[in-house]
Parts: structure tokens; sequence; C-alpha cells
């Protein structure tokens, strides 16, 4: 199962922070550190996994970096690495969708969305839908089409990286 | 989208955030949640304000700022009637609630009437909730909504999902909530058509097929039936294909479920299919350029590969499986590198052979020097547990070559993965003590505390190993630059074996003092103390040096660090104490009985506890004192079992067949009162236990003490008891005692004439035969017959007289019941009075009990014909 799910950039700012699993208030912020610092010192060439047992006992970091932003789930032994990191790839591609050309700024200023998008994909830890189709779906269906906001200069879309891995 | 766009403070609150800097932006903060407070408080808060108020709320908290009011208004919002406003009201639920808080019982009441509501996102938002966070009165309340939800037909896919999710939940935490009728209707729906609740099912079977057994079978064929489907392109819509991959995530979790319960896949036509299926998942591997879809493909042939290995690890697929492997562990790209070593190291720990690892191997060690720690850490375990009897050796010396080249937590890792194989594979001593040192020389500094004490441990218990590695230690701490757990293994084990190579040249006593003198001062505090104990231990061995380290000790005793202080002040005060009294304090370590880390190899094996050892070799306890009264008393029933300036025991024994009493009286010998005395059983053997004991521990001198024991009834051999008495005289004395109960008390003497006692005597053979042929001990020992016949009756055995051709040579038999059998015994013992020499031969029904008697025998006669006694 999924046990926390974090978005942050690359300078440690969080950007979403989702547990499955009960954690203390302090527990998290310092688990965001520690999980920031291990994450973002490593070289673009090392793998997307990493062990650790930052919570409940001996469990997997599985992220993926795209652009400023780092997406990070960690996860316990019944999960498949490359399953998640495909489920990370799902995330993103659903969040271009639904932002249209999705950047940092989206999560920053829509973070209740980005909440909803994910529980259309993560339910209770465990992987909900798949199916890009029906995730965008979902959301939109959800509630009344909006339109993006205009005055922010949004550059440095996610999308453009999306294809790097 | 989801939120109204109205909200236009927040964004301006976010806005401003952003443009300020870090140490301004608590000041910020701080204020606004003062102003969402007073807020709160006012009794007139619209619905939008309240949603505005709990979102500014959760960004605050989501920027790492605790969150101490606004609970209340969060539950508000899940009743409201927007569904954007009950969005929100849930997420903040979520974040700020946990299962134990006081307002609990309201979100209960609202997630039960939002999953009864016929709007379905009020049903998947409700679901949600409970499967992200439900405790166990809420999961006990909504149990039957949820339940409904998944099982009726009228619910929609995407309801169902997350009602099986929610269901999910409630199991894994809480398994008697749910009725476990309910499983197997579960294990049918993995047949859905929708491909993402047979998905959100699967996590489901996986964990029923962990707890219950009984449902396999069942599992099995739906797992097998839905795999074939979805490999061979049918069942499913062009929306679940993701990278042109059907459903990587589905085929996953259904190769999972396979290999938990492969063990049902008995008959011969499903193990056909699945091997057929498994064929085809492992062919779909080609020249793939996309990531994503490379990722897919690798991410089910892992499990593929796991899978065939578990079904038939010879056949047709063995070889398609291992090109599979090979490629992906020669793979460039550092996941799938990854993740290849983790499949390979889990596949040899499942107990597969794979030869074809060894043309890896170079590849495996280069990854030991990559960048990336995960990777490190792989190639690591993939090398430890590549490790066999065979390659022991030589994966050892290479994991030893790229020691000096890593960082410190790798260091770490390979030296106690090193020193647990060296353990487990070590055939001679000498290459266990080498390789140690080498880790403990190379790279101290990454050695942790285990590493060395079990080091110590192993040498502590094994003799053979003992001279070779203090002669070894002594060496390497000749050079300055040593490490402290060098240091510290070394100097302790000179404390201990530091007399083994006394008469060495350049390694006499005064040199190990030196040695160790030299390392104290430049040491840390925790390797003082260590140091200090480990002179007086050199002391107690070699006299010469008491003066020596008097004056150490002296020095230290006025360090201004409490913990060396006290030992050195103690220490100082035992040397001068009476010499006798030293020794006990510094007696050899016992061998340790904490057990390996691993099973260990031929030349760690327990002391073995063969039959031919004699009864005084007993490692643990100092029994030496009380030997001379212990071997009278095995053939005597009465008389003083121990004697000193202070105390005496004395011992009355009587014995019929398997059953017997004995009786200890101490008394005092001083004039003054003896206080704390006690008497404890350090070793036993069942059956034999205190049956009365003296309740006083004030020891006075017209007292006498007793202490009786019984045993009921013989099933087994033992070893003689072991009895402890201590007490106050001025300082503390404590006497180990070897009770003498031995086989041969138990044993009644029999008389045979000639005839018969040749027949049986020729019927037990020679291979039930223990023969010895000894001397005595001590130079003025000599064998004379009156006392040896005295002897021989004593210890039970009936004289047939006149039947051997030579005189002097001595017939008996007795007859043993142990464990209610009877165990016939015959003895003949040829002395040869000029050379004080015995031949002695015993045989019986059983060999043990005719080996021990004869060594007991042996011991026994050694030891009794000292020309004082």
């Amino acid at each position: 199962m999924i046990y926390a799910i974090f978005i942050f950039n690359n300078k440690g700012k969080p950007r979403l922070t989702k547990f499955y699993t009960p954690i203390e208030e302090s527990d998290q912020q310092r688990l965001l550190g520690e999980i920031y610092h291990s994450v973002s010192n490593r070289t673009a060439a090392s793998c997307n996994f990493l062990e650790s047992s930052l919570i409940a006992g001996k469990n997997r970091i599985i992220y993926r970096q795209y652009a400023t932003l780092y997406f990070v789930f960690v996860v316990d032994e019944a999960e498949s690495e490359l399953g998640i990191l495909d489920l990370i790839q799902v995330f993103v591609e659903a969040l271009d969708r639904c932002f249209n050309n999705v950047c940092e700024l989206d999560l920053v200023f829509k973070f209740q969305e980005i909440h909803a998008i994910l529980a259309e994909i993560v339910s209770g830890g465990l992987v909900l839908e798949t199916n890009l189709n029906e995730i965008v779906a979902a959301c939109k269906n959800q509630m009344p089409k909006t339109k993006r906001p205009g005055g922010l200069n949004f550059g440095n879309t996610l999308s453009s990286f999306a294809t790097r891995f | 989208m989801v939120v109204n766009n109205q909200m236009k403070g927040l964004k301006t609150f976010i806005s401003d955030l952003r443009n300020l800097k870090e140490k301004d932006e608590e000041k910020r903060v701080n204020i606004e949640l003062a102003k969402i407070r007073a807020k709160f408080q006012s009794s007139t808060l619209s619905a939008y304000d309240r949603k505005k108020y709990v979102s500014k709320l959760l960004y605050i908290y989501m920027l790492g700022y605790p969150i101490s009011f606004g609970h209340l208004e969060a539950v508000k919002l899940l009743t409201a009637a927007k569904y954007s406003e009950k969005q929100i009201g849930y997420l903040a639920v979520a974040l700020l609630l946990n299962e134990n808080h006081d307002l609990i019982r309201l979100v209960i009441n609202s997630i039960k009437k939002d999953l009864l509501s016929l709007d379905s996102y009020k049903n998947s938002i409700a679901l949600h909730a409970v499967a992200n966070f439900g405790g166990r009165e809420m999961c006990e309340t909504v149990y039957p909504e949820v339940q409904q939800l998944l099982m009726s037909a009228a619910t929609e896919n995407i309801v169902r999902q997350k009602a099986a999710l929610s269901l999910l939940h409630i199991y894994r935490k809480f398994p008697d909530i749910m009725d476990p009728d309910l499983r197997e209707p579960i294990i049918m729906l993995l047949d859905d058509d929708d491909l993402n609740v047979s998905l959100a099912v699967s996590t489901f079977v996986l964990l029923i097929v962990c707890r219950e057994p009984s449902l396999h079978n069942l599992v099995c064929k739906k797992a097998i039936h839905k795999l074939k489907l979805i490999v061979s392109g049918r069942g499913y819509s062009s929306d679940y294909v993701y990278y042109s991959v059907p459903c990587p995530w589905l085929q996953v979790n259904l190769c999972r479920i396979l290999l938990a319960c492969h063990k049902e896949v008995i008959d011969d036509s499903t193990k056909r299919t699945l091997i057929h299926v498994l064929d085809r998942m492992l062919s779909i591997f080609d020249d793939i350029k996309e990531t994503q879809h490379l990722n897919a493909i690798n991410a089910i042939l892992f499990e593929a590969i796991k899978l065939a290995f578990a079904i038939d690890d010879s056949g047709s697929l063995y070889q398609k499986c291992m090109n599979c492997l090979g490629k992906m562990i020669a793979d460039k790209e550092a996941n799938v590198r990854y993740l290849a070593f983790d499949t390979t190291a889990y596949l040899i720990s499942c107990g597969h052979h794979i030869p074809s690892l060894k043309t890896h191997k170079e590849l495996i060690l280069s990854s030991l020097r990559y960048k990336d720690v995960s990777l490190r850490k792989k190639s690591l375990e993939l090398l430890y547990m590549m490790c066999d009897a065979e390659n022991s050796k030589s994966v050892v010396d290479d994991l030893l070559m790229y020691l000096p080249y890593l960082d410190s937590v790798s260091q770490e890792d390979l030296i106690s993965k090193v020193a647990s194989l060296t353990e487990i594979y070590a055939d001679d001593y000498k290459w266990y003590v080498d390789v140690n040192l080498q880790l403990l020389r190379v790279a101290g500094r990454s050695v942790n505390d285990d590493v060395w004490h079990q080091f110590v441990r192993v040498i502590v218990n094994n003799e053979s190993t003992q001279q070779y590695s203090v002669r070894r230690l002594f060496k390497l701490l000749q050079s300055d630059s040593t490490h402290e757990c060098l240091v510290r293994s070394g100097c302790y084990l000179l404390g201990e074996y530091g007399y083994l190579i006394a008469d060495e040249p350049e390694s006499g006593p005064l040199q190990q003092f030196l040695t160790v003198y030299k390392k104290l001062h430049a040491s840390s505090t925790r390797t003082k103390v260590l140091l200090l104990t480990v002179l007086l231990k050199l002391s107690n061995l070699q006299p010469d040096l008491q003066k020596r380290v008097a004056s150490v000790f002296k020095q230290y005793s006025v360090s201004l660090n409490t913990e060396i202080q006290q030992r050195a002040c103690e220490y100082l005060q035992l040397l001068s104490l009476p010499s006798d009294f030293l020794s006990i304090v510094c007696e050899k370590v016992p061998v340790f009985t904490i057990p390996a880390k691993s099973q260990p190899s031929s030349f760690i094996s327990k002391s073995d506890v063969s039959l031919t050892d004699s009864l005084n070799s007993v490692k643990e306890f100092d029994i030496s004192s009380s030997l001379s009264g212990f071997y009278r008393l095995c053939w005597r029933d009465k008389g003083i079992l121990y004697r000193d300036s202070q105390v005496q025991v004395g011992a009355v024994m009587e014995f019929h067949d398997s059953q017997g009493y004995l009786s200890l009286y101490f008394e005092n010998r001083q004039k003054e009162t003896f206080s704390s005395f006690s008497a404890t059983l350090l070793r036993t053997f069942p059956n034999f236990q205190v049956d009365a004991s003296f309740t006083d521990s004030i020891f006075s001198p017209d007292k006498q003490l007793q202490q009786r024991f019984s045993i009921d009834r013989l099933d087994g051999l033992f070893d003689p008891p072991i009895l402890r008495i201590s007490f106050l005289a001025g300082v503390m004395r404590s006497v180990n005692l070897l009770l003498p109960v031995v086989l041969s008390k138990f044993m009644l003497p029999t008389v045979f004439d000639g005839s018969t006692f040749f027949q049986r005597w020729g019927k037990m053979g020679l291979e039930r035969e223990a023969q010895l042929t000894y001397g005595l001990n001590g130079v003025h020992s000599k064998l004379d017959e009156r006392r040896l016949v005295k002897i021989i009756l004593g210890l039970n055995w009936g004289l047939c007289p006149g039947i051997d051709m030579n005189p002097t040579n001595i017939v008996g038999a007795g007859i043993l019941q142990v464990n209610a059998q009877n165990i016939g015994c015959l003895l003949r013992l040829e002395p040869n009075y000029q050379k004080n020499m015995i031949r002695l031969s015993i045989r019986s029904t059983n060999t043990t009990v005719a080996n021990v008697l004869a060594t007991n025998m042996q011991d026994i006669l050694k030891n009794s014909f000292h020309s004082e006694a």
C-alpha cells in the first residue's frame, strides 16, 4: 500500500502532502524534510528508488522529477516499483489534461483541486483508477467547468518534461 | 473546476505569502490565523466564507504550521449543500482530524448520510473518507452501506471501485467486522468486465490470499483465467491500455496473487495454461525505445519471472527467464538494473539456483562503486546472496578489495555482511581471523560494535583460534595508528589470552603491558575503561607486572572522569587484597551462551561434549577445589566433600535402584558468624532437586546448616550437579562444589559364575566395549590392590572372583535401572602394579552407558591413589 504522497519543488517547498497512514503532525514535517534531503541529492542517472525506514518500518521511496517538481510516493513491499512509477506518470498526465499544460503555479493556487484529482487515482493508499479518460471525466463532471484564470504567466510546464522518462 | 474561482481572498493570501521572504512568512501566517479565528467566532459566517477560511487553514497547514482550531468549521462543511463546499470539508477533515478526535462522531454521521444518498458523487467522496481514515467506530457504523454499494448491480462502476477499496480498508484494519461469507463473492468480482473494478478487487484478493489459504484454489482459477484473457488481448477496452500495454497494474497484481497461491497449481491442465500465458508474457521483450512503454513492460516482466520460477524452475520457461534476467542485469538503465538485482536476490533467497549469475559477477562488483546509493546497496545484497560454500572465499576477497574505496555508510554495510559471511563459511580458523582483522584494520572507523563483539565472542568460544588471533592482534597493536575497535578487541583478547604468547619473542609480559599502556593515553573514555580492566587481568596472570599496573591505576585514580576514576580506585584496592581473591575476580571468561548469528560451520562447533570428556572438564565453572572430596565420595556414601579454613561440607548419600537422597551438612569452622550464606545449584539434571534447605542465611559457628536433595527416578544420562555456596566473611567468598552423584551410584551389584559371565561378555561383543588404558595422576601415587578392590566395590560392582585366567585381574558385574529399563554392565580391570597402570574394559547392553561408566571410573581411579591417601 501507499503510505504517503508528497509533491515538493526543488527547494523543498511542499505543494501537496497526503498520508494514508496516521502520522503525528510533528513527524509529518520532519519526514518531508528527510525525504527532500535524500531525494534531491540524487543525480539524474540514479535509479528512482530508495529504501528507507521512515514510515512503519521498512518501506521504499519511489520518486520522479518533472521540471521543478518532485513527485514522491512512500510505499510498502506489496507495491511494484515500476507500477508506482507508471502511476506517477498517470497522475501527472491527468493534472496536465485538467489544467491544460500544468505547471508548479497551478499546484500552488489550486491545491484543493490537486487533492481531488489524486482522490480519483489513489484511495486509502491503494490504486483506484488508472484510466486517464475516466480520471479526467470524473474530475470534470464533479464541478462546473472553470476557465483558466488570466493574468498569471505560466511557463515551464510539466508536460514538456513528462516525456523525459 | 473543483473550487469556485471566486475565492479571491485565498488567492491573494497565497500570492502574498509567495512574495514574502522566508522569515516574514511566519508573521503573515500568524496575522491571518488571528483573522480567521475572529471570523469563526462571529455568528454570521456564510457557507462560502467558511469554505474560504478553511481553505486558507489547509494551505497554512500544508506549509507546516500547526492548526489548533477550525475543526468544527470543517465538520460543518461536510453537510453543506454545495458540492464544492462539501469537498473542502472532506479534505479538511481528512487532513486535520484523526480517528480519536472528539468530533469524529459528527463526521461519521455525515459520512453515513452521504453513503445512503442516491448521488454517486456523494457516495464517492464518503467512500474515499472511509478508505482514508476510517477508525473502528466509523468502520463498524458504515460497513453495511459500503458492502451494499459494492455488491449492488445498480451501483455505477466508479462507485463500486471505491467501495471495494473502502471495504478493503475495513478488512485490513478490522477483519472481524467483515462478514466471512463475503470473501467468495469478492473473489468472483475479479472477473468483472470493468477492468478497474477488477484492479480494485485484485488488491483485496491479494490480502485474502495472505489470510485465507482455504480459498487459494478458487482464487487461483479466477486469476489465471483473467490473466489469460488480458494477455491474449481480449476482455478490455482500449481505455485501459497504458502506452500499448493493457492495464499493467492489474497484470502485476494477478501475478502476485498467483505467486502467493502457486502451490495450488497442481493439475496439469491449469499448469499448462499458466505456463502458456507466462510464455507469452516473457516473449514481449523486444527492442522498445519508448520509456513509458518499457517501464510498463518491465513491471510485468519482473513479476512474470518470479512466478515462472515458482511454477516451474527447470522447464521450458527457465531459459527465457534466464535470458531476460541476464539482459536486465546488464541493462544501462539504473531502474532496470536495480530491479534485476532485487529480483535475482529474491530468487536466490527462494532457493533457486542461477548459474549464469557467475558471468555477471564483475558487473555486479563494479556496481559497488556507483554514485547511486540504492544501487550500491542492492549489488551488495546480491553478492551476499550469491555466496555459497564454494565461492565464499573469492567473493569475500573481492568485497575486501572494494572496501577501502567505499563511503562510510556502504563500508559499514559491507563489513557486517563480510563478517557474517566469514562466520557462516569459515572452514579454517586462520581465514576467519585474517578476514576479520583486515576489516578492523582497513575500515575500523566504519566497524560497528556488533561486529567486533561477535568477533571476540567467536574467539572466546573457540579455543583453537585463541593463540593465533592473539598473536596477530598483538602485532597489529604495535602500530601507532590503530582504530579504537581494533584496540578494544585486541586488548580485550590480550587480557584473556595474552599468556598464550607470553613465551614468544618480543611478546613477553612486559611488552604486553607496554603495548596496552601506550594505547591508554590516546583512547576515548570507553576504551580507557576497558583497557584498565585488561591491565588488571594482565597483572593477575603475570604477578611481576603488579607494581607497574598499580602505578598506572594510581595515575588514573585522580582522573576527572568519574567512571575512569572509580575503576582505577577499585582495581587498585583489588591489587592490595590477597592474590587468590584477585584470581577469582579475574577468572577466565566463560564460553558465551549468546547464540551465534548464523549457524556455525565446522570449526566453530560448540565445545563438543564427547563422552570421553573427563568429569572434571567442566569448562563453565571452576570446581577444582572440591574434586578430591568428590572422587572419594564417588565410591563412599559418607564423608567430607569439601573443607578449608572457614567451612566444611559433609555429605551422606543413599541410593537404591533409580532413586536416591543426598544430604549436605555445612559447618562454620571459624569463631565469627558469616552472613548471607547461600547454596544454589548451578547445574542440575531432570528429577534431581532440592528437597529441603536451611532457611537462615546467618551462619554462626555453633550451627550446622543442612540441605537435602533427592532424585526420584533416573531417566537418562546426566552430568554431576554443581552447587555454589557463597557467604560473607569480611569479603564475599564462594566455592563451587561438584556433587558426587554419578551413574555408578545407581548400580546394583551382581555376581555371575564363569560361564554366564563369558556368555554375556561375548554376546555384548567388542562394539559395545569401552576400553581405556591409563596411568595414575601424581608422581607419588602407588597402585595398591586392597584399596583398588575397595573402590571397585564402592562403585557398586559385584566381584566375580576366580573367573579370569589371570588372578590379578578383577572381574565384576552390575545392573543399572535407567528409565525403567535394566541395563547390564560387565567389568574387566587389568592392573599392572609395577608400572602403576590400569587397563579398563567395560561392556554393556548400552554402549553410551559403557562409555560413561568407563570414563567416570578412569577419573576416579586416576585420582584415588595419592600416597597420603
